[in-house]
């Protein structure tokens, strides 16, 4: 049989977890996928990926999770002024704006949706450009907060699932 | 070995032409040579560097400057200042944020078109083989891997004119670096730091049921996509891959990322799990949170599992 695996990675892992990774194992993983979007920009996580080879995903790309779960409190990344300012500029819509911010960062993204629409207006970046100043402006959108629940170890005990040492 | 300190330690550490100002600190990488120029507040570098270290072409990360042959590092940044994140930006509307120098060409796997407000946070010097190869910018050759435009901006002769062709020992001999350089802004690939390509943009099937995913998967293709995301715990691998099956995408070009359940975890466990999903047994227990658990990522080719032999550990 014919192995295809290509590319090993890793999703949600901290600093804490990619030190303790990298001093255990040999394969540097190719991908970390991070919830990350304008107002959760994980920038620990990030610098320790460039400082090591690690390509940045992002998951949550243009701020999903600020506006998909029900009873959150976060403002909505689709309604941020300065995503708006800068999509209109732009002709083009915050999504857009927000994916092409990733693009233009050097990370990966995976926008989720089921319309086809949506679909392609997430796919349609590659035609326009960020100035470094709008750059700066979403960069400056960062609150630190994340959403969803903390990665830590405790998330994976709570399953009951013993994890083999492999 | 790691680099690390001022631009003054860099410029001893370096054999220089040109110059450095500002204080940019210098990070070494964990493994290898590579030094990233970033996290000053204002810096300017007007240079190319030429690096008195050895190297050659399939030198490895590992190998540190003392073991690598000659080699000119790459022009990195005229004007720029640094944004929160140790992004270098050109400080100037218009000022080009990366220049080449005759025989400097080929620099950042030959982007050093970069454009205005583009990130820079991965600025390296960048390796060419001076006196290691034939055809090196050493031995006259220019490299000739620069954009037209960019070429033409810096009187360098074009591509045609030269006698080498592009020069790619960085990707290759260098693969895990190769992740860190910045790709070209209107391209949708990214080199991974083994080297495998990425579709930088890939469509994430999270929560979609899996009635929903085989068209989303088919919508997605259908507008240039070649990139899924899915996982185990998603509960639509399956419908993912018939997504796949029905467009008229070849398969080979569609990078296909999924996670492994922490069930599944352990190196022959993997593999027993690829073979489950491809047969579509019973899925693994749903997980009390949406939110998936740390967990691997692996790409697969269609139809063709991991085996204990192959497949990365």
């Amino acid at each position: 049989m014919t192995a295809k695996v290509h590319s090993i990675g890793v999703s949600n892992f901290t600093v804490e977890h990619l030190t303790r990774l990298l001093d255990s194992v040999e394969v540097v993983p190719a991908v970390n996928q991070i919830q990350l979007h304008p107002y959760f920009q994980q920038r620990d996580v990030q610098a320790f990926h460039a400082d090591h080879g690690i390509l940045t995903q992002a998951w949550s790309p243009i701020g999903g999770i600020t506006f998909y779960q029900e009873g959150s409190d976060q403002p909505s990344t689709l309604d941020d002024e300065t995503i708006g300012r800068i999509a209109a500029a732009h002709s083009k819509t915050p999504a857009q704006v927000m994916l092409r911010w990733h693009l233009q960062e050097g990370r990966s993204a995976i926008p989720k949706s089921t319309k086809a629409h949506r679909i392609a207006e997430n796919f349609d970046i590659f035609n326009f450009e960020l100035s470094a100043d709008e750059l700066h402006d979403i960069d400056a959108l960062d609150t630190g907060a994340g959403g969803g629940p903390e990665y830590s170890d405790d998330l994976l005990l709570s399953f009951g699932v013993s994890i083999p040492e492999a | 070995m790691a680099i690390a300190g001022t631009s003054r330690m860099v410029s001893s550490s370096w054999a220089m032409r040109g110059e450095i100002r500002g204080s940019g600190l210098v990070r070494g990488a964990r493994r290898g040579w590579v030094a990233a120029l970033a996290r000053s507040n204002r810096w300017l570098v007007s240079a190319s560097l030429s690096c008195s270290a050895r190297t050659r072409a399939n030198s490895t990360p590992s190998e540190t400057p003392a073991q690598v042959a000659a080699f000119h590092a790459g022009v990195l940044v005229r004007r720029g200042t640094v944004g929160e994140l140790g992004h270098v930006f050109p400080s100037e509307a218009g000022d080009a944020p990366l220049a080449a120098e005759r025989d400097d060409a080929g620099l950042l796997r030959g982007e050093a078109c970069a454009q205005r407000g583009e990130e820079l946070l991965y600025l390296v010097p960048v390796v060419h083989d001076v006196d290691g190869s034939p055809g090196g910018v050493g031995t006259g050759s220019p490299c000739c891997s620069l954009p037209r435009r960019i070429r033409s901006s810096f009187g360098l002769p074009s591509p045609e004119a030269s006698a080498a062709g592009p020069r790619d020992n960085v990707r290759g001999s260098h693969p895990w670096l190769a992740g860190a350089y910045r790709r070209s802004m209107n391209t949708n690939t990214i080199t991974l730091n083994n080297g495998v390509t990425l579709p930088a943009i890939g469509l994430g099937v999270f929560q979609t049921p899996p009635d929903e995913t085989r068209s989303a998967v088919e919508a997605a293709l259908s507008v240039g996509y070649r990139h899924i995301d899915t996982a185990a715990a998603y509960f639509n691998e399956k419908e993912v891959g018939e997504g796949l099956a029905n467009s008229d995408v070849d398969r080979a070009e569609i990078f296909v990322e999924t996670k492994i359940w922490i069930t599944d975890y352990g190196y022959d466990e993997t593999a027993q799990f690829r073979q489950e999903r491809r047969q579509a047994r019973p899925r693994p227990a749903r997980p009390a949170s949406p939110a998936p658990a740390p967990v691997e990522q692996v790409r697969e080719d269609a139809g063709v599992l991991p085996s204990a032999g192959e497949a990365a550990p």
